[in-house]
């Protein structure tokens, strides 16, 4: 006789307190049905606690070097919960399935790649990483210990995509449709519907001040460089420091990136050439910039403006033979009546625990959330060192310069290592 | 010999750098230069400084670390931005000698400065732009506790025999405080010849330390560690534990395998496997897979099929996954052949697998799972044919709309949407086959492909009993027709007794005729509707208003008047329909005419919607706005008005939307509209506005609000700071010159009019548009010949003017005087005429543009006046000098009758009420 499992839990349930039965416990090969996973979090400030509630699964676990994001984080959830300071006990809780990630981007590496080590799947927070380098290693753990992982940004498969006013998967299907003509050229701007969020910038100057008791600073910073505490390194604003994020480009970048990655089609490549129009860029805090521009092999271009950089009329999307305006307001005649002769992009994979369950990719997975977030990271450097650079896609290289190579890893504090 | 050369170098640093007190003004004055412009903001400007600096050598650098004061003891981001700036710089390509000499000049800073965190900068600018020459400067370093760790991540960057030296020596002589940071450095550098030292430090009690020489083995090691890396994965139970044992291991088996050491490895691995196997450590049997597949190939076949045979689903996945790399065709078959006899779950793992290889040799074996009992299975195999693309494909899919459960039509189906090729021909041809479902779903894609030539089939459909069947034809139609339908599809619409079809049949003649001139659609309608019996003309309706024509607009309208009953709906509903603003008006007529009408809400809505997204401008919206505003009846109703109102992105708005932060029902909207504005609007700086961002921080209350109230205060810090409130007093000068207040400061007590808009505070008379849509301001008293000075701010395209001379009745410019105060440097007024410029006579003498003060700062103006010579002066500069009597001998300028341009006396009086200005300092002379 078959067990129903919905029923059992349902009965259980009923009688006491709902105890969750890990995938580990049903036994060698055993697929737990997906309201069966369980999930821990590693870093429950703002980010992480979003991840409560996420769907498919049910938080058993929470990690955080901060006392009291812990404690306030714990009294989210109905039901408890393990609660750990140092993640890898957290990885190492073996009613955890799944691994969320929500810390500031340097650990995202290291965390990812401890986790897949341990054999857990992972859901990992945007930007995917905080290096190129960091992005390969994750994209080879992954592989080497069969791991299925998702990136926690969404638009390439559901909700309306900013300014377009649409889900991207029409944009994709007159891109596919070749009625634009090719090469495309993408303009993300606030003249085409996004926001670069030029508030995360960070300070030139900080005063050292008194680590608070409940934050371990040093725990906190991992595998970034040691710099003096300053309560604007570790909150929110951390975002405005290249050693932790990349400012607006790091929170916004691969939400507005990756999509168009999708729409054009380049998930197994990278741009040949990175121009920068910006200010010069401070060593430690991320400044503002007004344009930065890819360009692909194939001549197609995403280009980034920010805040009131560019001019206001400008396409979405642009090619030879037609252009996509915000609010998805095409200019070539009759567009929906041609484009109804062609099919629709073909379906993702958009439920985590399906893919958990299958063995297949997530939507956005490792292998293509690695290429947008490596333009991310490509724009960075680019502003960092003030200058055009030219990439090889596939050495992952800077071609003919060393010092860009040498951003390709950022070195890691001990004893972190990936 | 050697000693000379040494002190001829000493001799020489001293000469070059200490004493020459020329070359060191010079060298001030760059560097003063430099940093006076950091941060560069354009690369022209970034080029030119840091080759300046470069020409400075290491005096310039010296003088700048000099500069940088330790953490807490001052600012050093102007340096900071140099000196990286300067490091970025050299380290481009092509720079090669300038950035040898810019490394030299930092390792011999080094020598001097004393403090931590320049150190660590210095050190970290090497990790840039350091080679072989700054290697033994760095060494040092490699001893001392707090700086071991950025000089040996420096040094590994450098990453040549020369550093691989030094960390091997320093390996074999650092004190254990240092070998965290030598060890990883080694690790990076591969450095092989460190594995006998490596080897003999394990052991330790520090758990770090083992950690990172696990590591570093793995990395650097040969055979000889491979017993001692399996003893540690052994003991970390083949998983991730915090020492890295198991991983360490299997990166050493992967290390040897790129080294040749093909026959120790796989035994190894083998090992490894069966340990992994029997401790049910999944990932680790994936990872000991991965390496005995690399080394044996397609010779690994038999451990793939062992692997098909697991039960657990990651093992088999990977399995597949990792002979992607060396699948031939004999393989393939090997893998296909299991189709016929494995469980389900394995067959939809090979059927996933082949669809991501794209394997067209497949294709028969994989139509046969498709109409499978299995869902999963059949999903497996739909989503594998759509990645394989072949066209004999697409009857095997459409079969799936055979089938009565409602999940495989819904696969089939959307497997159908994204199928290339020409799938609408197997639809029609098979359509009698499916079932309800499919029947429908294949009608959905006959609507979605827009398939024209087919739509005998869905009007066929139309005349079933099947009333599911007959719906789905009908929402079919609409994206199937074409102009050659307009006839039919108006007789059905008249005749048809299916109330069901009867909007899909209307919007079907709306797209029918929807590429047709605007004319041509009119006149085929109206003939339509002129010819139909009057009880079905009101089918039409909606159809008429598809056409943007002003007669149409108000045929609808007078027939809305006029109906009653399903009539009258319709044409209600044609009006909500209509897509030129011009139906916004009419919508909102009917909501004054009568709130309890039932059409109130929709056409409120409709009409506040349609404002809000037109291109109308963001003043003249506003006032259609405040008036909705003032009929609105619900909660719902004022927060729509509200969002159109943060569309309009005026300062208006963002002013208006302020009268309603303290509203409970609209205090979040009211918050998020002024949020959204004032970020947007870097110009909107007053100190409303900042009163108003104040209080919106205290009250955002929502997911994102910590977010927005960063964004906000990042905002706030960056305005600049205006001057607050002035005393009002008159100059001792100006007493004794027979000047009065005309304003205190305080109160309105010398003035008559609109007290709504025009409020006392902070020592100045602002203006607060639409409180109540009209009147000016006056001055109690009358004045004939005077000097009127006064002090004005203004806001973007702010418009007001001064009343002379004129009655407290009547449009000031005409039955008095008006002396324009207008910003007429925006954009929206850049096709003023002359004589509506700023400080003109309105309409009469022109004024001098250009001399207002940038917006947001003061500016000072005084109006003479004596008989009919006028004289205005703008921030000390005369404007406008003229006779208004010369001036209008030959008419008006602006061809107007001007019948108060000579009145004896008048009030004076600021005139305006639609956009927020300011006065203050308000004083008056009378002359002779």
């Amino acid at each position: 006789m078959t067990i129903d499992r919905r029923k059992f839990i349902k009965t259980v349930g009923a009688i006491g307190a709902l105890t969750l039965v890990p995938r580990h416990v049903l036994g060698r090969g055993y697929v737990a049905p997906s309201d069966q996973l369980t999930k821990g979090i590693i870093g429950v400030g703002g980010m992480g606690c979003n991840h409560i509630p996420y769907d498919g699964t049910r938080v058993v676990a929470m990690c955080d070097v901060n006392k009291k994001n812990l404690a306030s984080a714990q009294k989210l959830v109905k039901d408890k919960v393990s609660a750990y300071h140092d993640f890898r006990d957290l990885i190492l809780d073996k009613n955890v399935d799944v691994v969320h990630i929500a810390t500031p981007p340097h650990w995202h590496g290291v965390m990812a790649i401890e986790a897949a080590k341990a054999g857990k799947d992972i859901w990992c927070e945007k930007p995917m990483t905080r290096t190129i380098g960091e992005g390969k290693r994750v994209m080879e753990a992954m592989n080497q210990y069969g791991r299925m992982f998702r990136l926690n940004t969404w638009f390439r498969f559901k909700d309306t995509f900013y300014g377009l006013g649409t889900p991207v998967s029409p944009l994709k299907k007159l891109v596919q449709s070749g009625m634009l003509g090719w090469p495309l050229k993408v303009v993300i701007s606030k003249h085409t519907g996004f926001n670069w969020k030029f508030y995360w910038v960070g300070k030139e100057y900080l005063e050292p001040q008194l680590i608070p008791a409940e934050l371990d600073y040093d725990m906190w910073l991992g595998p970034a460089p040691y710099k003096p505490y300053n309560s604007h390194r570790t909150q929110q604003t951390f975002r405005g420091y290249w050693d932790y994020d990349a400012g607006g480009l790091g929170d916004m970048g691969q939400h507005f990136i990756d999509p168009v990655q999708y729409i054009l089609g380049k998930d197994d490549t990278s741009p040949v050439k990175i121009e920068v129009d910006a200010p010069q860029q401070h060593p430690e805090a991320c400044g503002v910039w007004n344009s930065i521009t890819f360009t692909y092999d194939d001549g197609c271009q995403i280009i980034l403006w920010g805040e009131d950089f560019g001019v206001s009329d400008t396409p979405y999307i642009e090619g030879p033979k037609g252009k996509v305006y915000s609010n998805f307001i095409c200019d070539i005649p009759d567009w929906q009546r041609k484009l109804a002769d062609y099919p629709e992009p073909e379906p993702q994979i958009t439920s985590f625990t399906e893919s958990i369950k299958t063995r297949q990719k997530f939507a956005l997975n490792e292998i293509n959330g690695f290429r947008s977030c490596t333009i991310v990271n490509l724009g960075s450097i680019a502003l960092r060192l003030n200058r055009t650079l030219h990439f090889d896609p596939n050495k992952l290289e800077f071609i003919n310069d060393v010092a860009a190579n040498l951003l390709l890893n950022q070195p890691m504090r001990q004893p972190w290592n990936i | 010999m050697k000693r000379r050369i040494s002190i001829t170098l000493i001799i020489s640093i001293v000469l070059a750098f200490v004493l020459s007190g020329q070359t060191q003004r010079l060298t001030k004055t760059t560097i003063a230069d430099v940093l006076s412009q950091m941060p560069t903001h354009r690369s022209t400007d970034f080029n030119k400084l840091m080759g300046d600096l470069v020409s400075t050598g290491d005096e310039g650098v010296f003088m700048l670390l000099n500069l940088m004061n330790a953490p807490g003891q001052g600012d050093n981001s102007k340096v900071e931005f140099a000196l990286s700036g300067l490091s970025n710089y050299v380290s481009a390509p092509g720079k090669e000698s300038q950035r040898e000499n810019t490394s030299k000049a930092y390792c011999k800073a080094l020598e001097i400065i004393t403090e931590r965190e320049t150190k660590a900068f210095v050190i970290r600018q090497l990790q840039i732009i350091g080679r072989d020459e700054c290697l033994n400067p760095l060494k040092k370093y490699l001893f001392e506790e707090t700086l071991c760790d950025p000089a040996a991540a420096t040094i590994s960057s450098i990453s040549t025999p020369q550093s691989k030296q030094i960390l091997l020596e320093v390996l074999n002589s650092a004190n254990s405080k240092c070998l965290k940071a030598i060890i990883p450095a080694i690790a990076k550098l591969q450095i092989i010849e460190a594995e006998p030292k490596l080897l003999s430090l394990l052991g330790g009690n520090d758990i770090n330390i083992e950690k990172e020489l696990l590591y570093a083995l793995s990395r650097c090691g040969s055979d000889l560690s491979l017993n001692i890396l399996f003893k540690a994965a052994e003991k970390d139970e083949f998983t991730m534990n915090m020492s890295g044992g198991n991983e360490a291991y299997i990166a050493l088996l992967h290390r040897l395998l790129l080294l040749g050491e093909q026959k120790k490895v796989e035994k190894a691995t083998y090992k490894l496997l069966n340990k992994a196997t029997n401790l049910n450590k999944i990932q680790t049997r994936i990872a000991a897979l991965d390496i005995l597949l690399t080394i044996k190939k397609k010779g690994g076949l038999n451990l793939v099929l062992t692997a098909l045979k697991d039960p657990n689903p990651e093992y088999r996945n990977a399995a597949l996954h990792f002979s992607s790399d060396f699948v031939n065709r004999d393989i393939y078959e090997k893998i296909i052949s299991q189709l016929s006899h494995a469980d389900e779950n394995t067959k939809i793992d090979i059927v996933n697998w082949l669809g991501v290889q794209k394997e067209k040799m497949a294709v028969i074996q994989i139509q046969n799972l498709l109409n499978s009992q299995n869902l999963n299975l059949s999903k497996a195999a739909a989503l594998a044919l759509l990645k394989i693309g072949d066209e004999n494909s697409i009857p095997v899919i459409t079969k799936l709309l055979s089938s009565t459960k409602s999940e495989f039509v819904a696969l089939g189906k959307r497997t159908l949407l994204s199928f290339k090729g020409d799938i609408s021909t197997e639809l029609v041809k098979s359509i009698l086959n499916f079932s309800e479902a499919g029947q429908i779903a294949a009608m959905e894609l006959l609507a979605a492909r827009k398939s024209h030539q087919n739509l005998n089939t869905v009007l066929e459909q139309l005349n079933t009993t099947n009333i599911v069947i007959r719906t789905a034809a009908y929402n079919a139609l609409p994206a199937m027709i074409s102009l050659e339908n307009f006839d039919m599809l108006c007789n059905m619409l008249e005749n048809s007794n299916d109330s069901i079809g009867t909007v899909k049949l209307q919007q079907a003649i709306i797209n029918a005729i929807a590429n047709q001139s605007v004319e041509d659609m009119q006149s085929r309608i109206l003939s339509k509707f002129n010819s139909a019996d009057t009880t079905k003309k009101y089918l039409y309706y909606v159809v008429l208003a598809s056409v943007n024509s002003q007669n149409v607009l108000n045929l609808i309208v007078d027939e809305f008047n006029k109906t009653n009953g399903i009539a009258k709906d319709a044409a209600f509903n044609a009006l909500t329909m209509y897509k030129d603003i011009a139906v916004a008006e009419k919508l909102f007529t009917i909501c004054k005419n009568d709130a309890s009408t039932v059409y109130f809400d929709k056409a409120f809505t409709t009409s506040v919607k349609m404002v809000g997204s037109s291109n109308m401008k963001g003043e003249t919206k506003m006032i259609f706005l405040g008036k909705a505003m003032d009929i609105a009846k619900t909660k719902e109703q004022k927060i729509e008005v509200l969002k159109q109102v943060e569309k309009t992105n005026t300062f208006l708005a963002l002013i208006y939307a302020g009268k309603f932060i303290e509203d409970l029902d609209l205090q979040q909207t009211s918050a998020n509209t002024i949020m959204n504005i004032a970020l947007k609007n870097k110009s909107y700086t007053s100190s409303e506005v900042k009163k108003l961002l104040n209080r919106v921080i205290e009250v955002l209350n929502n997911p994102d609000a910590d977010y927005q109230r960063q964004a906000i205060k990042l905002h706030l810090s960056g305005m600049p700071i205006i001057q607050e409130v002035v005393e009002t007093k008159l100059s001792d000068t100006e007493r004794k010159e027979g000047y009065e207040l005309l304003f205190d400061g305080k109160n309105l007590d010398e003035w008559l009019g609109n007290k709504q808009d025009y409020i006392a505070e902070n020592g100045c008379i602002s203006v607060y548009p639409s409180q109540s849509f009209g009147g000016n301001l006056y001055t109690k008293k009358e004045y004939e010949n005077f000097i009127f000075r006064f002090e004005f701010q203004l806001t973007p395209a702010a418009n007001n003017g001064v009343g002379i001379r004129t009655p407290l009745e009547g449009d000031a410019a005409y039955v008095g005087m008006e002396i324009q105060v207008l910003d007429d440097d925006a954009p929206v007024y850049k096709d003023l005429n002359a004589y509506q410029y700023h400080g003109s006579v309105y309409g009469v003498i022109p004024s001098k543009r250009g001399f207002l003060k940038p917006l947001g700062e003061w500016n000072f103006e005084e109006i003479y006046a004596h008989g009919n010579h006028i004289k205005v002066m703008l921030n000390g500069i005369v404007i406008l000098d003229g006779d208004v009597k010369e001036a209008a001998k030959n008419g008006t300028m602006d061809h107007n009758p001007h019948p108060g341009l000579f009145n004896k006396k008048g009030h004076l009086g600021f005139l305006g009420h639609g956009s927020p200005v300011k006065f203050r300092n308000i004083r008056i002379k009378e002359i002779d």
